[in-house]
């Protein structure tokens, strides 16, 4: 079986003009993408992540089969998104923009009639797969089904481009920015949605987000794009790992015993980078440093060997990088984002 | 610091010149409109007629002259009206029209203030276009002629100002992409006679026709493009737009309160 | 799917969008109706007065054809072209057609919808200002003539809108700004009046103004006037145009599609 999505050395350039004076213009030529790489694989969900104009809208556009790159290919569910348009968009459910690309004076359920029959969808079967995916985003349960579109909230709008992603059962899913704006409940239950497309139905989900608290939560694996090039691709954990050589353990106890008694104990039954135990107002401190990845093992050894000289603990922290650090180690322009 | 009436006029004569500044093909399409009417009843008139015919009907001794004043009153003299509603919709698509409405001031005064700009510099654009024309065939007396037209349809409009507000609410009530309501200002020039004697109409149009101040408006325009000077007739029909525009606007001032707490509770923005 | 079924579903789908959103804009197309009547009428009062009145009875029926053939060619270029970029780019909706497989022209072909339902109201609205002042009419003489002659015309307006809208999608300019002959060939160009009535110099322009073809059918079936070139040139030129013209808009449309709007994108939409 084809990977789900495949892009390889991706480029694309856009043409702008700059005025000057009242006829002269000046050709430049910005380069949006230099070479953009990945795969995705079926029943994963797959995050990209990057600041405002990193690259990522021009990415799903050209996997949308949208825009076509100025060098590279793309395959999505084994297709040529140049060569193979419109078997990759019979394939796919794309989510371009949540308030915009429906008709205003339609109801949600008028419209997804509208664009089934576009999929060459009709009678029963299409009557029942827009019932079917207004109830799978709630709209049914919201009673918003039949109500205009214009009436939608934001929450009801991103819930109906959802299901018209759905409409005709694609087997790869892209979203852009699918969350962007909703309420914390709307934004949940898609969440939920795209986690159970993917890991139950064994769709492919290619989903991208600004939302870091979203991504880490959701996505199996993500990549960081900045300026048109993927920086680091991985598991959340792994680029965690990454660009956290250390991480600090902070363990706060107390006993009848020396400090100087528990840092030996320590040093000797741990792989420091480093260590340090003080005294406070009550008890001691503990600073650990040890190496990222080794975390979770040095603290359950940390507190057994303190444990095991009578000391009791009081609290334990671990300081580990959030994929937001991540995220900002790793793009450049952190202000505009 | 509360707003005034002025400041909000003196924004929006800013965003007006803005307007046209950045967008020169707009100004360039509102000077040659005016002669695309002309050529079609020119044009169709010559193809299917005569100009000597059409000037003993009128009683007008310059009919390209007359045509051309008739044109740009029919681009103009309703401007208001389509206006105040234009601007209320456009403001509305773009999602500018909440924060305008967030100043201090009342709904139909906003709505007033904030078309003033537009409803004196659009006719202005419109009789310049004519300028060339009256300047050919009338000399100096012809610029001075399109200055007294372009008084005589700005003082027109006032009657209309509070019917404008009327309507620019009901557009905000009714959800449709366009101003559902410009059907009116051709209604109003249709009853006025701008290109043809009132009294080739339907007996009920000419009794409908009394009461529209755009007929005066092209009354003064027919008299003063065909004859130059202010005869009794036009003075009359002066005194009929300034007592107009004092009973229509008291007339419908009651219903203006009624209009904007209807759009503040449907909330159409 | 099997491919025909798949386009007549497609096909329902554009009749079904264009036949509800006339329906729910039902006040703004009434009063667009009306609009267009009033406007017409302000012309048609206008035209008459420089007509000697014993010619009425000729010249009427001419001026009402040729009003309804512009009226149906300029609504289909500002309905078709405008909302293009009025309402399609700025909604995003270019993108989601592409990406349901739905060509643009399908799409906007069925504006059609709307503007003969709006015909349908203004013209004989039209009608009967006119016979009010120019009294009754004898309107058509052969019927099949003038079905082919308005649907001629309706082609070729559809060609020359959607070659408008594609050129819109290109130069940021929305398409009905882009029509600047539409009241100059109206009133040079065989639409208004009888190609034989124009003088010499104009008869060449109207000659070469496609329309202008469809227009001498449609007086020659309501009032028997002869075209200039003669009947059966008319109506072979007229067929030929009417194919020609919506051919040409879909091939340039695709060219765009593939060297613009796949290459750059739709403006308006997303960040690229």
């Amino acid at each position: 079986m084809p990977g789900a999505i495949e892009a390889y050395g991706l480029v694309k350039r856009y043409v702008t003009w700059k005025r000057k004076g009242l006829l002269r213009r000046r050709k430049r030529s910005v380069e949006a993408l230099r070479g953009v790489s990945f795969s995705t694989q079926w029943g994963e969900v797959f995050g990209l992540l990057g600041p405002n104009g990193a690259g990522k809208t021009t990415t799903v556009k050209i996997l949308s089969t949208l825009l076509l790159p100025d060098e590279g290919s793309a395959r999505v569910a084994g297709y040529d998104v140049v060569d193979e348009a419109v078997l990759v968009r019979d394939s796919i459910g794309v989510v371009l923009s949540v308030e915009r690309g429906f008709f205003w004076k339609l109801t949600g359920r008028e419209n997804l009639r509208y664009f089934g029959m576009l999929r060459g969808l009709r009678g029963k079967e299409l009557e029942e797969r827009v019932s079917r995916v207004l109830r799978l985003v709630g709209l049914e349960e919201l009673g918003a089904a039949d109500k205009l579109y214009e009436e939608y909230s934001l929450g009801m709008k991103a819930r109906l481009a959802l299901a018209r992603a759905l409409l005709h059962d694609p087997r790869v899913l892209i979203l852009d920015e699918p969350t962007l704006g909703l309420d914390p409940v709307s934004a949940r239950r898609i969440r939920e949605l795209v986690v159970r497309l993917a890991h139950e139905e064994k769709r492919a989900v290619l989903i991208t987000t600004h939302n870091m608290f979203e991504a880490e939560m959701i996505c199996d694996r993500v990549a960081i794009i900045d300026e048109g090039v993927i920086k680091a691709i991985g598991s959340p954990r792994e680029l965690k790992a990454k660009i956290a050589h250390s991480v600090p353990i902070i363990i706060r106890f107390r006993g009848d015993k020396s400090p100087e008694i528990a840092e030996k104990a320590l040093r000797a039954g741990l792989e420091v980078l480093g260590l340090s135990v003080k005294p406070i107002e009550e008890g001691y401190v503990a600073r650990i440093l040890v190496r990222s990845g080794e975390d979770e093992e040095a603290l359950s050894r940390a507190i057994e060997i303190l444990a095991r000289l009578g000391f009791s603990i009081r609290s334990v922290e671990v300081s580990r990088p959030s994929l937001e650090d991540v995220f900002v180690a790793l793009t450049s322009r952190k202000s505009e984002a | 610091m509360p707003s005034s009436f002025f400041d909000v006029v003196a924004a929006e004569f800013y965003a007006y010149t803005r307007f046209y500044k950045n967008n020169r093909a707009m100004m360039i399409a509102a000077f040659i409109w005016p002669y695309l009417m002309v050529l079609i009843l020119l044009g169709l008139g010559y193809l299917f007629g005569s100009l000597s015919q059409y000037a003993v009907r009128m009683g007008v001794r310059n009919p390209v002259f007359f045509i051309v004043s008739a044109s740009t009153v029919a681009m103009s003299s309703t401007f208001i009206v389509d206006e105040v509603a234009n601007y209320t919709l456009y403001n509305r698509w773009n999602g500018t029209l909440s924060y305008i409405l967030l100043t201090p001031m009342r709904l139909p005064k906003q709505l007033l203030a904030a078309s003033i700009p537009s409803t004196l510099i659009s006719p202005a654009i419109s009789v310049t276009s004519a300028l060339p024309v009256a300047l050919y065939f009338e000399g100096l007396r012809g610029a001075a002629i399109i200055a007294a037209l372009y008084a005589v349809i700005v003082l027109g409009m006032i009657p209309l100002a509070g019917l404008s507000v009327l309507i620019a609410g009901l557009v905000l009530t009714v959800r449709e992409e366009t101003n559902i309501a410009n059907s009116i200002t051709p209604f109003l020039l249709l009853v006025s006679g701008v290109f043809y004697p009132v009294a080739i109409l339907p007996k009920a149009l000419q009794l409908i026709a009394i009461a529209v101040p755009v007929k005066y408006v092209v009354d003064i325009a027919r008299a003063i493009a065909s004859t130059g000077t202010f005869s009794h007739e036009v003075f009359l029909a002066i005194y009929a737009l300034t007592f107009m525009a004092f009973t229509y606007n008291a007339l419908v001032a009651p219903l203006l309160g009624a209009i904007e707490e209807k759009v503040k509770r449907y909330a159409p923005f | 799917m099997h491919r025909s079924s798949k386009s007549l579903a497609r096909l329902t789908a554009v009749i079904y969008l264009h036949s509800v959103r006339t329906w729910r804009y039902k006040y703004s197309f009434i009063n667009s109706s009306i609009n267009t009547m009033l406007w017409i009428t302000i012309f048609l009062l206008g035209v008459i007065m420089f007509v000697p009145s014993r010619e009425l009875p000729v010249v009427a029926p001419q001026v009402f054809w040729g009003i309804t053939v512009w009226n149906i060619i300029t609504y289909t270029v500002v309905y078709i072209s405008g909302w293009t970029t009025w309402f399609l780019v700025s909604m995003g909706l270019v993108e989601e057609h592409i990406l349901h497989g739905l060509d643009l022209p399908a799409l906007l072909a069925g504006r059609l919808v709307t503007v003969l339902a709006e015909s349908a109201i203004a013209v004989p609205l039209v009608y009967f200002v006119l016979r009010g002042v120019a009294g009754p009419m004898k309107l058509v003489d052969s019927v099949g003539l003038l079905f082919y002659g308005l649907a001629t015309a309706e082609a070729m307006a559809l060609g020359y809108a959607l070659i408008l809208a594609t050129l819109a999608l290109r130069l940021s300019i929305p398409g009905p700004m882009l029509d600047i002959t539409n009241f100059i060939l109206f009133v040079i160009g065989g639409i208004a009046a009888p190609v034989a009535r124009l003088p010499a110099p104009l008869r060449v322009v109207a000659i070469l103004t496609p329309y202008s073809h469809a227009a001498e059918i449609v007086r020659y079936a309501a009032t028997r006037t002869m075209p200039y070139l003669g009947l059966l040139a008319e109506v072979l030129i007229s067929g030929a145009l009417a194919i020609a013209m919506p051919a040409a808009a879909y091939i340039f449309y695709r060219f765009v599609e593939k060297h613009y709007l796949r290459r750059y994108g739709v403006r308006g939409v997303g960040r690229m």
